[in-house]
């Protein structure tokens, strides 16, 4: 009241003017928001590129933000192993005399595997190499599974690889950034991983639903499978090294069999991301003389003749 | 003249409490903690900052701002790019929009006013996920996410409302 009127004149001209204003820029962003959604849906590797890019920038301060959670991780871990240690050292010892009994067995086997392969010259997997990575993110939300890693492009990380821990698979890249990549776990929706039953050798594919247990689809009509055997990587597609353990079948429901994973997601830390390729690099460097870049990813792509450990 | 300047720039920082927080907010929860789920509170810290400074300081965040956060959360955690930029930006436009109702009043009403609009914004978030991967998202995750995100309503705005002296001028 005591403002005079000459401003509230004004302003009775310019909050309509505002509020319009206002109101324009608000459906200029959900304008943008619905675009970048459709985007996301037709131009899927467009997309991509420019959120690669965006957590470039935010990795750093991951980075950084994330080395004191993960040393107080560690401080926790320590003290809850001195107050185990009496239990786990119990534990441990009747481990240990486990073990030695199948150190003997392996060593056995070994020998026996080397002699017969001598006789018989199969075509070897070529070794994996490594890159060790820290997670610097948790960034699995409602709809995707992931985890940032620290390592990217300049480390030698590339799409498509075997993201692993100790314990077994944990996924595979999915995005490679400079010096970040982004893991998508084994549980997500998107996520298929070629297996297979251990001992009984049928083929499946591992497909992740969102929920802990992936389950196991185009398995064989015949294939029977029983709850607590092991499921193991196939190697098919020549993308993930065949063997590396993936879970044990936990259920069966309704003729489909769910993996419980080998990983434990809460102790996701530090990874191995493996650098594998299909074909052994020295029948590469046979057939096409002087490449020694093991980065070089002409094998995979579907040229390179299925090999290994099939039978 | 020194001085306006000063004022200028203090007042700029003002300006940029509450967004800065909401993006700490969101990148703390997606720390390698160890805990399972622990990251799902960032697009829920980011929805309770966007409607708790959308009633009580709007000027403070702009629609713009609601749509960086979301792209925030979106990019980080890789999920349909875009889609949380949608929901905060409605979620903004809503609670600005009633803060006369939510704003002033008991916090039971403010509180009730977050159970709405978030309970809204979860079936948008929903209902265009959905769409976008083209099947009927499980809704179980997102029902639990909203549950817990308005238990921790309280906690959580006590510590915005902490923060608030920080917007104003001395």
């Amino acid at each position: 009241m005591a403002k005079g009127p000459r401003l509230s004149s004004l302003s009775r001209v310019a909050a309509p003017a505002r509020g319009m204003a206002q109101r324009f820029g608000l459906l200029l962003l959900m304008t943008i928001a619905v675009a970048l959604l459709i985007l996301g849906k037709t131009h899927g590797d467009a997309i991509r590129q420019l959120r690669v890019m965006a957590v470039e920038a935010v990795a750093p301060v991951l980075e950084v933000l994330s080395a004191p959670v993960i040393s107080a991780r560690h401080a926790i871990a320590e003290i809850e192993q001195f107050w185990n240690t009496g239990r786990e050292n119990q534990a441990l010892r009747e481990k240990v005399a486990r073990l030695a009994k199948w150190q003997t067995i392996a060593r056995n086997l070994e020998q026996e595997n080397a002699s017969l392969r001598a006789l018989l010259k199969p075509a070897r997997d070529p070794a994996p190499h490594f890159i060790s990575a820290r997670v610097i993110g948790d960034t699995s939300g409602l709809f995707v599974q992931s985890a940032l890693l620290n390592a990217g492009r300049r480390d030698g990380v590339e799409r498509g690889q075997a993201v692993t821990t100790g314990q077994g698979l944990a996924g595979r890249v999915v995005e490679v950034g400079q010096h970040s990549a982004r893991l998508l776990l084994l549980t997500d929706l998107n996520s298929r991983v070629p297996v297979t039953i251990e001992h009984s050798r049928h083929r499946a594919i591992l497909a992740g639903d969102n929920s802990a247990r992936p389950r196991l689809t185009f398995l064989a009509a015949n294939a029977k499978v029983n709850p607590g055997e092991r499921v193991v990587t196939s190697g098919h597609a020549g993308v993930f090294p065949p063997g590396l353990p993936v879970g044990i079948v936990s259920s069966i429901t309704d003729g489909e069999a769910h993996i419980q994973p080998y990983v434990e997601w809460a102790r996701l830390e530090y990874v191995t991301i493996l650098r594998y390729r299909a074909v052994p690099m020295r029948d590469i460097g046979l057939r096409r003389e002087g490449i020694a870049d093991p980065a070089d990813s002409t094998a995979i792509d579907g040229t390179a003749p299925v090999i290994g450990t099939d039978r | 003249m020194e001085s306006s300047l000063a004022n200028k720039a203090a007042n700029f920082v003002r300006a940029g409490v509450p967004i800065s927080i909401s993006a700490i907010l969101v990148l703390a929860a997606m720390l390698p903690y160890g805990l399972p789920k622990s990251s799902l509170a960032a697009p829920v810290l980011a929805l309770i900052s966007v409607y708790y400074w959308s009633v009580f300081r709007p000027e403070l965040m702009p629609a713009g701002a609601a749509f960086l956060l979301g792209l925030l959360v979106d990019v980080l955690s890789g999920g349909p790019p875009g889609l949380n930029a949608l929901v905060l930006i409605l979620v903004h436009w809503a609670a600005a929009g009633q803060r006369r109702t939510l704003a002033g009043k008991s916090f039971a009403v403010s509180w009730l006013g977050y159970l709405l609009i978030a309970a809204g914004a979860a079936v948008i978030n929903w209902f265009f996920a959905s769409l976008f991967h083209t099947t009927a998202i499980e809704s179980v995750p997102l029902v639990v996410s909203h549950a817990i995100g308005t238990a921790a309503y309280p906690l959580v705005a006590l510590f915005l409302a902490r923060m608030q002296p920080l917007t104003q001028p001395g």
